[in-house]
C-alpha cells in the first residue's frame, strides 16, 4: 500500500516538474513570436501591453493542453503497462 | 588533448545510457520452458539487480530471501534460467505483481524435448552467471514455433518517446540561451567593453601627465 503511495507521490513531483518546465517554455517562445508579429505588422501602440493581453488568452488554453499531456498521458499509459504485464 | 578527453568522456555516458536502456527496455526470447521452482537465495552485493525488499514478493530481509526461478532451453539447446519477482512500484516501470500468477503459467508450459512448447519470454535484465544475477521474467506467450519474428513494438515506441524528450530538453536549453543568458551576455559584454574604454582614456591621460612631468624634451 505504501509502495504504492510512493511511487504516487514520486509522480506527481516529476510531473509537476515537466508541467512547470513545459508551461515556461511554451510561453516563452509564444511571447517570441507574438513580439515578432508586433514588428512585422508594424502595430501601432505600447507593444509590451499588446503582447501581455495576448499571452493571458494563451495562457488558458494551454493550461487545458498542458495538463491533459503532462498528467493524463502519463497515466493513461501506466495504465496500459499493467494491463499487459498483469493481465494480457 | 582536450579534444580526446571530452570525446572520451561523451562516449562512456553514451555506453553508460545504452547499458541501462538494455538493461531495463523489454526482451523476448523464444524459448522451451523446462523446469520452475524456488530456491533460497543469497542477495548481496548485486542487490541491485533483484527486487527492492519491499517489492512484495517477499517482506523479508535484503541478503537472504524465497525467489521463483523459470528455467528454460535456447532451440539451440543452451540453457537460460530468468527469475520471477515483483516489481517495485517505482523502478523498473513494469508495475508487475502477478508473479505467482507466471510461476503457474509456466509450469503449466513445461515441455519435454521430443514434444517441445516454444513460448516467447518476455523479460528484462541480463543473465551474468559470475554475479549470479537473473533477468525478471515479465510474461509468457506461447508462439508457432522456434523461428517466429518477433517485432519490439514497445521498445520502439520508448526509444521514439525517449529522443523527443531529448530533443524537448534541447530545445528548451536553447530558447533559455537565447531569450535570458544571452541578454545578460550582452549586457555584461557591454559593461565590460565600457570599462575597457575608460581604463584606456585613463592610461591615456595618465602617459600625458608623467610623461610631461619626466619625458624628454
Amino acid at each position: 500500500m505504501i509502495g504504492i503511495l510512493r511511487a504516487w507521490l514520486l509522480g506527481l513531483v516529476v510531473l509537476t516538474a515537466f508541467y512547470w518546465l513545459l508551461k515556461i517554455y511554451f510561453r516563452s517562445t509564444r511571447r517570441e513570436r507574438l513580439e515578432k508579429q508586433f514588428e512585422a505588422e508594424a502595430m501601432t501602440g505600447d507593444r509590451d501591453a499588446w503582447v501581455e493581453a495576448q499571452m493571458k488568452d494563451y495562457g488558458r488554453s494551454l493550461k487545458l493542453k498542458l495538463v491533459w499531456l503532462v498528467y493524463i498521458l502519463p497515466m493513461i499509459g501506466m495504465a496500459l503497462a499493467i494491463y499487459f504485464v498483469n493481465y494480457d | 588533448m582536450w579534444k580526446y578527453i571530452k570525446w572520451g568522456f561523451r562516449i562512456t555516458v553514451l555506453i553508460i545510457v545504452a547499458a541501462f536502456l538494455h538493461y531495463t527496455l523489454p526482451q523476448r526470447d523464444i524459448v522451451r520452458i523446462t523446469g520452475t521452482y524456488n530456491r533460497l537465495t543469497e542477495v548481496g552485493a548485486n542487490s541491485i539487480f533483484y527486487a527492492s525488499p519491499d517489492s512484495g514478493t517477499t517482506t523479508n530481509t535484503v541478503d537472504r530471501r524465497d525467489i521463483r526461478f523459470i528455467e528454460a532451453a535456447y532451440p539451440d539447446g543452451g540453457p537460460m534460467v530468468y527469475r520471477n519477482e515483483d516489481t517495485g512500484w517505482i523502478w523498473p516501470p513494469y508495475f508487475k505483481y502477478d508473479s505467482s500468477n507466471l510461476q503457474a503459467e509456466a509450469t503449466n508450459a513445461i515441455s519435454p524435448k521430443d514434444k517441445p512448447e516454444w513460448v516467447a519470454v518476455t523479460h528484462y535484465g541480463w543473465r551474468l552467471p559470475i554475479f549470479s544475477i537473473y533477468p525478471n521474467a515479465v510474461k509468457i506467450k506461447p508462439v508457432a514455433g522456434p523461428d517466429v519474428r518477433l517485432i519490439p513494438w514497445v521498445n520502439i515506441v520508448v526509444l521514439v518517446l525517449l529522443g523527443l524528450l531529448v530533443l524537448m530538453l534541447w530545445r528548451m536549453w536553447a530558447q533559455f540561451k537565447e531569450r535570458m543568458i544571452e541578454p545578460a551576455m550582452d549586457d555584461l559584454n557591454n559593461t565590460l567593453d565600457a570599462v575597457d574604454a575608460r581604463a584606456d582614456a585613463a592610461r591615456d591621460r595618465a602617459r600625458g601627465f608623467w610623461g610631461r612631468l619626466f619625458g624628454r624634451k
